[in-house]
């Protein structure tokens, strides 16, 4: 129904319900020269129900009450004021709502839109909150935590409220797959806001939320319909949500990434705790990667996807992002050159044409479990490398240490010396011959003309 | 031609035209060498045991007569060339040889000057006839066993190039594996072609042992000592324009000899550091990781050396000279020209003709 429709026919209503009551009106004796307490009231003159009634005198109140017979100044109890009369529409909705459900235990109209100040849900200023404090009322726990919360702090007019989240008329439990706020359909709403470009919220973010449908955890939801799968709140929270990465509150503050993630995770959390990233996480050190710099956040993929950060032929630039950073190397003392002796290797080499089955950092030093080559419990551990290199290489069951070379050798007294001696030897014999090839075929191109010339 | 020496072979029962022949060249034993026979038999004989420049035969002989003597040993010679002697009677039955492949025939009796002047005239036509032969058929350089080993060894060592040579710019060959398991493609292919090539090594090892082409062919290409030597620093004076005469090579030059041994050379070593790599798992489990990483160095050093000498060296050697250039067509159809034989490889031509190797006029021409 357009907007000009709309207004014809509450102007239709309001002439057949002046015309319904207007005989009943007595000017005589205006219902606001005793009432004086709703005169006085503010949100009624502000209300759009003053218009009805003609807008005038008694009209406005018996377009809710109804006539009374007045008497000595007093008149009978008016019947139970009835909305649905006008809002035909808003009880359907209602019925099946989680509030409808509960029968008369339910909060009434009035309970959430007021009585006399009814006001519309329509671009009030102090809206969100307005609207909060009616939930509030019943809901307080709730409201605490939302009045902290950034949706509940935040100055932005446009800010989500209740509503927005949950709906109006047709609330509905958030267990209910109907419901706006259910796992299913959550991130549906939380990017009616957050996909939009106009609200002022970072471009990043509004990216965010579009990557999240195409990541392995909205897919798993949008298509698998799987319950368990990560939406919205499960990162960010809901009630309580926090903006700024600073913050302690916020669940997807750097040092609380890994438990957050970790709620489902729970496995490969326990993993992480005792790898060589997640101790100096525990005590405060921030510089080690969490899950999202591995995994990355709103656009995280199965390692089995091929644009994801930890597929096969991705992991080494992955884990590079932080091991070929000269700043980080030093400070923790790794030694330098780790990533690029891998990809000067066959593993490298083959990996960055396109090879996923040649191994890749994970496939050694492993993905979650990540120790240092000292801990003997380390994958990379030497008495652990017969199983670690027997994943791929038939090795498995070799008691003999292979110790007797390093991987990623690049220092002098890491390296046998014969390998690099026959490397210079190659050098200086390739050396000579080309040069030697080269000044003979110049020579003989030289003699071959000047022959041919008769020279 | 001068300074060679023909070697005659007269067949007739008559001893006075045996005899005429003996006194007319006897004189010139660096030209001539006359061996004798009495009867179309014992002539075959001969030229069953020993090879001949020119054939004399009587028509009319006890026995086999001399048609029959054409017949079979142009059969058992096709390399010598018949003549006919004849008395007056029987002139038809020599035009009738000549009809069977003869190359002229002399009517008996015949004196000193007569003979001499019939025997250096079909000596020049048949230097002509060789020539001409030569020029149009070429030397059989490559037999076929050759031709055919050389040609598995391109496409094997083509091969194993393309697919081992992204390793060491997987950066550059990034986009050109388009599809994702291309790369394990790269490593199957490498290896079904290192399989190939180590079947050809097997099969070349029978060859060079085991057949007679191959026996002579090795035995050919095995290194002479100071005399290959020689051979090779005099080209390389004569390349640089410090000597004004080209050493004179044999079959094989030393250059020739080089290749052939870098060959055997480069792949007993990518083989052996290759299958160090492909059973790297075996490897590791005898010996230490070091080994691993020499096979790794020695077989990706090789292989820069080996393309670049193929690419380089070979192809310009052998393809791209002055005057060979695009191709030549050797290592196809296994032949080499009279030229190029006479340039490259004078010793050899030779060795094959008895013959010198000069080439007529062409430079003459050329300038």
């Amino acid at each position: 129904m357009n907007g000009r429709h709309r207004v014809v026919i509450q102007g239709i209503a309001g002439i057949i319900v002046s015309v319904g009551f207007a005989p009943g009106v007595r000017a005589e004796a205006p219902c606001l020269d005793c009432h004086s307490e709703v005169a006085s009231d503010e949100g009624f003159r502000q209300s759009p129900h003053q218009r009805l009634g003609g807008g005038s005198g008694n009209g406005p109140c018996v377009a809710c009450h109804g006539d009374v017979e007045v008497t000595d100044d007093e008149h009978p109890k008016p019947p139970r004021v009835d909305c649905v009369r006008c809002h035909q529409k808003a009880p359907e909705a209602l019925k099946t709502s989680v509030h409808g459900e509960a029968g008369d235990d339910g909060p009434s109209c009035v309970d959430c839109h007021g009585t006399h100040d009814v006001t519309s849900s329509q671009g009030n200023h102090g809206r969100h909150r307005h609207i909060a404090s009616h939930c509030g009322a019943c809901h307080d726990q709730e409201w605490k935590v939302f009045q902290k919360s950034w949706h509940g702090q935040s100055p932005a007019e446009q800010a989500a409220t209740c509503s927005d989240c949950h709906g109006g008329h047709g609330i509905r439990r958030p267990t209910d797959p109907q419901s706006t706020v259910h796992r299913l359909t959550q991130a549906e709403t939380c990017a009616k806001c957050h996909s939009r470009t106009d609200l002022g919220l970072p471009p990043e973010s509004v990216q965010a939320v579009k990557d999240y449908f195409g990541s392995v955890h909205g897919l798993a939801i949008s298509r698998s319909g799987l319950l368990v799968s990560a939406t919205c709140s499960d990162c960010h929270g809901f009630h309580d949500i926090q903006h700024g990465r600073d913050s302690e509150r916020n669940r997807i503050a750097r040092a609380r990434i890994p438990e957050t993630c970790g709620k489902c995770h729970q496995g490969v959390l326990d993993l992480y705790r005792q790898s060589v990233h997640g101790r100096p996480l525990e005590e405060g050190n921030l510089d080690v990667p969490v899950c999202t710099d591995c995994h990355r956040s709103h656009t995280i993929q199965s390692h089995y996807r091929a644009e994801s950060s930890t597929y096969a032929s991705q992991v080494s630039a992955t884990c590079l992002k932080c091991h070929a950073q000269a700043v980080l190397l030093n400070r923790y003392g790794i030694p330098e050159a780790r990533g690029s002796t891998y990809l000067e290797s066959y593993h490298g080499a083959s990996a960055k044409l396109g090879d996923t089955r040649v191994a890749n950092c994970a496939s050694c030093h492993e993905a979650h479990d990540i120790r240092a080559h000292t801990d003997p419990q380390a994958s990379t551990y030497p008495d652990n490398l017969p199983k670690t290199c027997g994943k791929c290489h038939r090795i498995e069951d070799v008691t003999r240490p292979l110790k007797t070379g390093r991987i990623h050798a690049t220092l002098a007294q890491e390296r046998h010396w014969l390998p690099g001696l026959v490397e210079r030897i190659y050098i200086v014999a390739l050396a000579g011959m080309m040069g030697f090839f080269l000044s003979y075929i110049v020579a003989h191109v030289v003699r071959s003309t000047r022959k041919r010339h008769g020279a | 031609m001068a300074g060679t020496r023909r070697r005659l072979l007269v067949i007739d029962d008559e001893e006075v035209i045996r005899e005429s022949f003996r006194k007319v060249f006897e004189g010139e034993p660096d030209r001539w060498e006359v061996v004798v026979a009495p009867s179309g038999e014992a002539g075959l004989e001969r030229l069953r045991e020993e090879t001949f420049d020119l054939v004399f035969t009587d028509l009319k002989m006890p026995g086999m007569g001399g048609l029959e003597v054409l017949a079979q040993g142009r059969r058992l010679r096709p390399d010598a060339d018949f003549a006919m002697m004849t008395g007056y009677a029987s002139v038809e039955s020599a035009v009738d040889a000549m009809k069977l492949g003869a190359l002229d025939y002399i009517e008996k009796p015949f004196g000193p000057e007569e003979l001499r002047a019939f025997v250096e005239r079909l000596a020049g036509l048949r230097e002509e006839r060789i020539r001409v032969t030569e020029e149009r058929r070429g030397f059989l350089r490559f037999t076929r066993p050759v031709v055919v080993q050389h040609f598995v060894m391109v496409v094997t060592f083509t091969l194993l190039a393309l697919t081992g040579v992204p390793l060491f710019f997987p950066e550059t060959f990034r986009g050109v594996f388009f599809f994702e398991d291309s790369s394990y493609l790269r490593g199957l292919i490498h290896r079904i072609a290192a399989v190939a090539l180590m079947g050809l090594s097997t099969y070349h090892v029978g060859y060079i042992l085991y057949t007679e082409d191959g026996n002579r062919n090795f035995r050919a290409i095995l290194p002479r000592v100071p005399g290959d030597l020689k051979e090779a620093w005099g080209n390389i004076l004569y390349t640089f324009g410090l000597r004004r005469e080209k050493p004179r090579a044999g079959q094989y030059t030393f250059f020739e000899k080089f290749e052939y041994f870098g060959v055997v050379w480069g792949t007993l070593v990518m083989v052996l550091s290759g299958l160090v790599l492909w059973f790297t798992d075996q490897v590791l489990r005898v010996a230490p990781l070091w080994v691993v990483d020499l096979a790794k160095v020695v077989h990706r050093y090789e292989a820069i050396l080996a393309i670049l000498t193929i690419a380089i060296w070979h192809m310009y050697n052998v393809h791209w000279r002055p005057g060979v250039f695009p191709m030549s067509r050797v290592w196809l159809t296994g032949r080499i020209t009279r030229e190029e034989m006479i340039e490259e490889h004078p010793l050899w031509y030779e060795a094959l003709t008895g013959r010198p190797a000069v080439a007529e006029g062409h430079e003459e021409v050329r300038s």
